[in-house]
């Protein structure tokens, strides 16, 4: 648990948000070099997540994994070093707003967990492509 | 006091209520009257030209404050544990009438309580003798069950030899009790009125469609009580309209279940469960298709019901209350004409194959108040104690033969002014109905019981779907009798159908509310909402269009039955042009534009005996039977499926059961 030593102990020395995001010796780093260095503090975070979070009963760690390196690949197109650094930036802050706990429970089953009932009506969805409105509305019991 | 009434005075009261006789005992409602020596009790005064009537002088402040110091001297402070609470008569007048402090020092009598059955709680310590709990039973119920014993401060309100309240009305004692004396045993210590919402709905108990609140906390319904309503239920309500709620939350279905290959039910999602009915409808030929509508399914759900058998080629429709070959040509042969105010301005009546005490209590209630009025009654139907008295004249087709030949009761009937036949189901249910509707229809002729301005031909249903059922003709068509044995059965809340109707090995369907013998037969149940979960039409015995309003959410996954309908005629690729319920009640109105008319009762046509004419020839000579005639309802406690499920009923049952062994009393 190297990371989260790591980052509570940052948080412990209160340093501003703006330094955690860039650490001076990383900015001369190519830019491919920093988003795979973010992707793997991730990774690491996430057996911790499941277990502190107790998401055990919900999901596993390879899926939580395959859902964080689609959110990565969704991003796959963006060459920009600036656009990109301020991706990173973005995703350190929500890694640090989990391991602080500053997020609970259900923040991360709504944002990263596909629900099985939601995965069910989804499924129903594909097997049937020509769901009429009515027809949608009514499995998914809205009016 | 009903001149003040009418001025808009509120003059303060315990024991007078509008329905009730005056008894003028708890003289809360003292007034002054000019050149009177000494203060009146209003209610018993009758207002007389110029006089001049005084409520807010020192002398009826004074009068009134004595009177509330007298009523709580024996009234215990146990509010904070009282179901009356904050709905108080006595709590209410205490704050605004009552002396601002006591003087009372001495102690409070204590009486013993009564047991009047699984219904009403009694707490006899709080009793104020009003008496109005005993004028309720005497005068409306007609049960002499009630009384008061002792003198002074030994008097006490009571059944007199300790037996129950037997009438099917007593549950109306609760709302006329202004102190808590009378609770309802099944709400007790459940909630507080204050903290319940209140939904205005309809009761679908009986065929009456009494007006009915819905006191509702969350998701659970709390309690029923009745919502005033002059020309369907006064303010009265059956005691299973009132207390089979506690059937809503037994036996519930919630999710979709699908029969799997062993035999036992699966949860299935509901995608699952429409493409298995889709999966067996194939290669059943239109023809062989029946649905079945229950006793509590609403208009809208029958139409689209209607429309979806339509559109896959079967008129094979029914409706499980007994008579479904009854045509609905005609409205005024299935209704009651003259309404059921109405019928209070007739001046003879005649019942035949109808126990309305069962049938419809409340309805009864009217009956027995215009025989109170010295309206005769008669009866040709099973001899049983209808609360009032009557010319009994047999049980039997042939009876109503001789009746017609000539008698006295024929007489009297053409010799009134306004005559009323009611006609129950005991004869709709018949197995050679028309042969005994055609002497009915011979005697409505000959009694002169249609006439200039007034309709006497009555019909009473004994089911809250029914009327609604003829009404959007709802029927077998023509073809239907023809039909090979149905391969698919499609089951719209219906629990009572007849073994006969579904042949063995047939594919059916159930879509309802609750899991009873309906969902136990079927291969896929849908699970619908129940009347106090959705917005739906009924239509009473009197042709009245009601609606009913959505109170708590439906259980689970469960959905509206209109909702299914269409979601299944997708499914089945024969689209309904109908999304939405207000587009339902469009079509509705397509259909039967008297639906359409909310709370409005279209009164029908009479066609003046040419029906008759029409309907004799229809019929031919078939011949009457000598069977008796049978009420439809044996057991009034439980008629449908909420009123089998809930447990306040069954104790109702058990409670009967065991006064008649006569092991009640004590």
């Amino acid at each position: 648990m190297v990371a989260v030593t790591r980052f509570l102990a940052r948080a412990a020395q209160a340093e501003p948000i703006s330094k955690l995001a860039t650490p001076v010796s990383k900015l001369e780093l190519p830019t491919s070099v920093k988003t795979k260095d973010f992707f793997r503090e991730c990774m690491r975070v996430l057996p911790w997540a499941v277990k502190n979070y107790k998401l055990e009963e919900l999901t596993s760690v390879p899926e939580l994994r395959s859902t964080i390196s689609a959110l990565f690949k969704q991003h796959s197109s963006i060459e920009n070093p600036q656009v990109v650094d301020i991706l990173i930036y973005k995703g350190r802050e929500e890694l640090e707003m989990v391991m602080l706990q500053h997020k609970q429970r259900h923040h991360l089953i709504a944002d990263y967990i596909r629900v099985p009932a939601a995965v069910k009506r989804e499924a129903e969805k594909r097997s049937e492509s020509d769901l009429s409105p009515f027809l949608e509305q009514f499995y998914l019991n809205k009016r | 006091m009903a001149a003040c009434d009418a001025a808009g005075i509120d003059i303060p009261r315990f024991c007078y209520h509008q329905r009730l006789s005056i008894a003028g005992n708890c003289r809360m409602c003292l007034v002054e009257v000019e050149k009177s020596p000494k203060p009146v009790a209003s209610c018993a005064m009758p207002a007389g030209p110029g006089m001049k009537i005084k409520t807010d002088t020192p002398l009826v402040k004074k009068a009134r404050e004595g009177v509330m110091e007298f009523l709580l001297i024996n009234h215990p402070l146990d509010c904070p544990i009282c179901d009356q609470g904050g709905e108080c008569d006595l709590q209410d007048q205490a704050m605004h009438f009552g002396s601002d402090r006591g003087r009372f020092t001495e102690m409070k009598r204590a009486v013993d309580d009564k047991n009047l059955g699984p219904l009403v709680k009694t707490v006899m310590t709080r009793c104020i003798h009003c008496t109005r709990c005993v004028r309720f039973a005497t005068e409306i119920a007609g049960v002499q069950d009630m009384g008061i014993t002792g003198r002074g401060r030994d008097s006490e309100v009571g059944t007199y030899v300790d037996k129950l309240l037997t009438s099917e009305l007593s549950g109306n004692v609760i709302d006329l009790c202004p102190v808590g004396a009378l609770t309802s045993k099944p709400f007790a210590f459940t909630a507080r009125n204050w903290e319940l919402k209140n939904t205005e709905s309809v009761d679908v108990s009986d065929a009456l469609g009494a007006n009915i609140r819905i006191d509702s906390r969350g998701a659970e319904v709390m309690r029923i009580v009745p919502r005033l309503n002059e020309d369907v239920n006064e303010e009265w309500i059956s005691d299973k309209a009132r207390f089979q709620y506690d059937g809503l939350k037994r036996q519930r279905l919630s999710v979709p279940l699908v029969k799997g290959k062993d035999g036992g039910f699966r949860n299935a999602h509901w995608s699952e469960a429409l493409l298995a009915i889709q999966q067996a409808l194939k290669g059943v030929k239109g023809n062989e298709i029946k649905a079945i509508a229950g006793k509590l399914s609403d208009a809208e759900a029958m139409i689209a019901l209607k429309d979806l058998m339509n559109r896959l080629g079967s008129g094979n429709l029914q409706h499980e209350a007994g008579f479904s070959d009854l045509d609905a040509d005609v409205r005024s042969n299935y209704l009651m004409n003259t309404g059921i105010s109405g019928i209070e301005k007739a001046d003879a009546v005649l019942l035949i194959g109808s126990n309305p005490r069962l049938e419809s209590p409340v309805f009864n209630a009217r009956i027995r108040k215009m025989w109170l009025e010295g309206v005769p009654v008669y009866l040709i139907g099973s001899q049983v104690d209808l609360t009032y008295a009557y010319t009994y004249l047999g049980n039997s087709p042939e009876a109503l033969t001789k009746v017609l030949k000539n008698s006295d009761a024929l007489k009297r009937l053409k010799e009134a002014k306004r005559p009323a036949v009611i006609v129950g189901p005991g004869v709709l249910k018949r197995s050679d109905r028309d042969a005994v509707l055609q002497q009915v229809h011979g005697l409505v002729e000959k009694a002169e019981v249609v006439k200039e301005g007034w309709n006497g031909y009555n019909v009473l249903h004994d089911a809250a779907s029914r009327v609604a059922a003829l009404d959007i003709g709802f029927l077998p068509s023509a073809r239907a009798s023809a039909a090979p044995p149905a391969k698919f059965v499609y089951l719209l809340g219906s629990d009572d159908w007849q073994e006969s109707d579904i042949p063995e090995g047939a594919f059916v369907v159930y879509q309802g509310h609750h899991g009873d013998r309906g969902a136990s037969r079927a291969d896929v149940i849908l699970p619908a909402a129940a009347y106090t979960e959705k917005s739906a039409t009924f239509v009473n015995t009197e042709g009245r269009a009601q609606r009913t309003k959505e109170a708590v959410p439906k259980p689970g996954d469960s959905r509206e039955d209109w909702q299914i309908l269409v979601a299944l005629a997708e499914v089945l690729k024969q689209p309904l042009p109908y999304k939405t319920l207000n587009a339902v009640r469009e079509r509705l109105a397509e259909v039967a534009p008297h639906l359409q008319h909310v709370d409005e009762r279209e009164a029908p046509i009479w066609l003046n005996g040419e029906y008759f004419k029409a309907f004799a020839s229809k019929a031919g000579k078939a011949a009457a039977s000598n069977k008796e005639f049978r009420s439809s309802i044996d057991n009034f406690y439980m008629t449908d499926v909420i009123s089998r499920s809930s447990q306040v009923m069954a104790k109702c049952v058990q409670a009967k059961g065991s006064m008649r062994q006569g092991s009640y009393a004590s």
